[in-house]
């Protein structure tokens, strides 16, 4: 591996560690900070450090080096991580993002006014920890990128049962070394720490992996620990060396691997690509290697249960460990070749099903089950968590809070739901919008909160969770909530509405994502920059999901976004109107029923209940009704169900999604097409359209004929 | 300063040295006050004076006692807290700036 072909990586794992970083602080904004949030801030600062020194990147090793040292003050308890020094901080990650993205463009050296920035940064940060220390503090040093990498040691010890007994003590030791270095992180490792019965209190059980700053030669870290030279087990590893150097100091230690990576990623001593490359010969040698707790025969773990009866010490590795990077184009192309593979074997199925050949029809069966499986798994291939977008929010959040002065949290829930990678990149932008608008405009001043019984501190929420083959994501604010009347005069006062017109809660409430609506008195410089929600909806409409709104006056608004899962590839269930195929979303049907009617009228009783229908025939104008038994199919959409009435039912389909040509976008009701074995294009109707459509008719043609829904039940 | 143990309603307190000497004493004394603390134990260690490698695994194992779910030091003496950063312990201080400022 070249170091041109590993600077992408790099570029991924800075990215990644600053996501982090950012995300840690912010949580810091929330919470009082912990040690282990500041242990996690500084790892991260650190592992950047350390492999863009690997590069040769010498002005972001320069920029990280101040912050590191800043962070390292605030874990040794000489400057606090107070609201200000979080500021800085956040603008100090901006910073090395832009200083990565500038090594990612090419241009290693960073531009003038970028330096300049990153000068004003340091000295926000100096001044910082001197207003806070009163210590003197050095400026801005100067970093040999090569020597600060070259200078961490790592220190693996494990002390004798007895040395204690001795006179010694550990933790003096580690002070020992603190004077002549600095120790930049440390993990005690009590693995050896027998149960509460077998725990005696004046034997020694634990040891240190230590990452261990310093200038001085080896000989001097071993004088160190000359008086328990014969009763303990030490491995130094020398900066710089192998990847399997550290890796077999620490197995020697009697660590397996899965906790050497938890160690050494810990220590930020090597970097997440070199912890793979050090597990890569383990994987050549069976999985034993990571299960055997301690080889037999050591000084000090033979016999004891400790190693063994601990399984809460030996977390699995992470997840993220064992994962591959692909590029998301050959994700892509890999999904168009799923498509035209699943279209192909349609007409074969539909060939050898013509050709009455049994055994034909058997192995394109197969085939097809197969191909179904492959769709399933390449799908699962894009879907990504929404937690990480949601995450994203709390930097919008902090940072506008900040700039309106209003208190803000921000609760997350759900963000462990699955969608497809395209529809995250496209909600973002809409959510981000959402968030924006409830901080403004939802949330109100803390004077009127108070006024009005509520905590100062107004409380953002965003939620997200799968239902019937969408996902829902929710973003409500406890604010002031949205004025119905108000809206109701301006929508008239538009010409959105007719003056008389009788029109529902929701009804008024989605006026607002109409274009050119808003209602806000001061148009802020945060939100009305004329992008309104008419800007929101269309986006969503786009990704063919579909956006609600609920409010109760002064206490809050709650938008509700939907989103189909994928764009590409959907389990249809076909049903035929007169000559045509129409596909509907599998996910969205309940159940399929036959066709009864309330006679002269456009619904039916389902078990009791009154459930409107509507004829694809007359809305499509697919010719005569065949003679034949017709069917209802019940689909759902938002918490309402409505009934299609089709001419025949013809069962499960894997479908392609088609989007339409431009000049049928605009036609309602169809949200797609697809191509069928014969080679036919069908319709995908839009159910959440038909819905609406559909339960609006009902209840429209409703007040004149009350009474009848009502005989129907009886 | 003699070694004292003053026993709370859902932890104990600490008084006088923490280390290797005190260790065999301190060790039964510590699993005596676990039932009553209702799987949170708090453990008071202002008074203190001296903590060593000892000290420190008597409140490893509590942490792994099975009546014990979280080992919580509500606040601590500087000694305590200089060798648990030390080891990067201080999480089990909390919260760490109070007991800064109290010891």
């Amino acid at each position: 591996v070249t170091v041109d072909e590993a600077l992408p990586t790099f570029i991924a794992e800075a990215a990644e560690l600053l996501r982090e970083m950012e995300l840690v602080l912010l949580e810091c904004t929330d919470v009082t900070p912990d040690a282990d949030n500041v242990n996690r801030l500084f790892r991260c600062a650190h592992t950047i450090k350390g492999s863009s020194g690997l590069f040769g990147l010498d002005a972001i090793v320069a920029f990280v080096h101040n912050v590191e040292a800043v962070l390292d003050r605030v874990r040794l308890g000489q400057a606090s991580l107070d609201s200000k020094l979080i500021g800085v901080l956040l603008k100090c990650k901006d910073h090395i993002e832009s200083l990565v993205a500038g090594v990612a463009a090419g241009e290693p050296d960073p531009a003038p006014t970028l330096r300049a920035q990153g000068e004003l940064l340091l000295q926000a940060l100096g001044g910082d920890a001197h207003g806070l220390t009163g210590a003197p503090q050095p400026t801005a040093l100067p970093v040999n990128s090569t020597a600060a990498a070259q200078q961490c040691w790592h220190i693996s010890v494990r002390f004798g049962r007895d040395v204690l007994v001795a006179g010694m003590d550990p933790i003096g030791f580690l002070r020992y070394l603190g004077s002549f270095g600095s120790i930049t992180e440390l993990v005690l490792i009590d693995d050896a720490l027998p149960g509460v019965a077998e725990f005696e209190p004046e034997k020694c059980y634990i040891g240190f992996e230590i990452a261990f700053t310093t200038d001085a030669p080896r000989e001097r870290i071993e004088g160190t620990f000359d008086f328990v030279r014969d009763d303990c087990r030490l491995q130094i590893v020398a900066p710089a060396s192998a990847v399997t150097a550290y890796f077999e100091a620490l197995r020697a230690n009697g660590l397996d691997d899965v906790r050497c990576v938890e160690v050494l990623r810990k220590l930020g001593s090597l970097s997440e690509a070199q912890l793979e490359l050090g597990l890569r010969p383990a994987e050549t040698q069976p999985v034993r290697a990571a299960t055997t707790p301690v080889s037999v025969g050591h000084p000090i773990a033979v016999g004891l249960p400790g190693n063994v009866a601990q399984p809460g010490s030996v977390s699995p590795p992470k997840a993220d460990s064992r994962s591959v990077r692909v590029d998301a184009a050959k994700l892509d192309s890999l999904i168009t070749h799923i498509g035209e593979l699943i279209t192909a074997a349609a007409t074969a199925n539909l060939v050898a099903k013509r050709s009455g050949n049994r055994e034909l029809e058997e192995c394109t069966a197969s085939v097809s089950a197969l191909i179904e499986q492959v769709r399933e798994g390449s799908l699962q291939l894009r879907m990504v968590k929404i937690g990480a977008t949601f995450n994203r929010f709390r930097r919008v959040v902090h940072d506008l809070s900040a700039e309106l002065g209003k208190e803000i949290e921000l609760l997350v829930s759900g963000e462990d739901t699955e969608l497809d990678k395209t529809v995250v990149e496209r909600i973002t932008d809409p959510l981000t919008h959402l968030v924006r608008n409830a901080i403004d405009h939802g949330i109100e001043a803390a004077e009127t909160r108070t006024q009005r019984g509520k905590p100062a501190a107004g409380t953002i929420k965003l939620n997200a969770f799968h239902e019937s083959g969408t996902i829902v994501i929710e973003v409500s604010d406890d604010g002031g909530g949205l004025k119905r009347d108000r809206i109701l005069t301006k929508a008239i006062e538009r010409g959105l509405v007719a003056p008389n017109a009788a029109l529902s809660e929701a009804e008024i409430f989605n006026l607002v994502f109409e274009p050119g609506f808003s209602t806000a008195e001061v148009v802020t410089n945060l939100s009305g920059r004329g992008v309104g929600m008419d800007v929101v909806k269309r986006n969503i409409t786009a990704l063919r999901g579909d956006v609600s709104i609920r409010s109760a006056e002064g206490a809050g608004t709650t938008v509700t976004v939907r989103l189909p899962l994928t764009l590409a590839i959907i389990n249809g269930f076909q049903v035929g109107v007169g000559q045509s195929i129409f596909v509907l979303p599998l996910e969205s049907i309940e159940e399929c029923v036959e066709f009864s009617a309330t006679p002269g009228h456009d619904f039916t009783s389902l078990r009791g209940e009154v459930l409107p229908f509507v004829r694809l025939q007359s809305l499509f104008g697919t010719g005569s009704p065949s003679a034949s038994r017709q069917s209802i199919v019940v689909v759902r959409n938002a918490g309402q169900r409505a009934g299609l009435v089709v001419d025949s039912l013809l069962g499960e389909f894997q479908t392609v999604i088609k989007p339409l040509g431009k000049i049928f976008q605009k036609l309602d009701c169809v949200s797609g097409s697809s191509i069928l074995g014969t080679g036919e294009v069908a319709l995908i109707l839009d159910v959440p359209a038909l819905v609406a459509q559909t339960v609006q008719r009902a209840r429209a043609s409703a007040p004149a004929e009350a009474s009848v829904p009502l005989a129907v039940l009886s | 300063m003699e070694l004292e143990i003053e026993s709370l309603p859902n932890g104990v307190r600490l008084h006088g040295e923490m280390t290797v000497y005190s260790a065999a004493t301190l060790k039964p004394a510590l699993l005596e006050s676990t039932p009553g603390c209702g799987g949170l134990m708090q453990v008071d260690l202002t008074g203190v004076t001296e903590f060593d490698s000892a000290g420190m695994q008597l409140l490893l194992m509590l942490k792994r006692h099975p009546n014990v779910s979280c080992v919580r030091i509500t606040a601590a003496s500087q000694a305590v807290i200089s060798a648990l950063t030390l080891c990067r312990l201080q999480h089990l201080v909390e919260p760490l700036t109070a007991v800064e400022t109290a010891s």
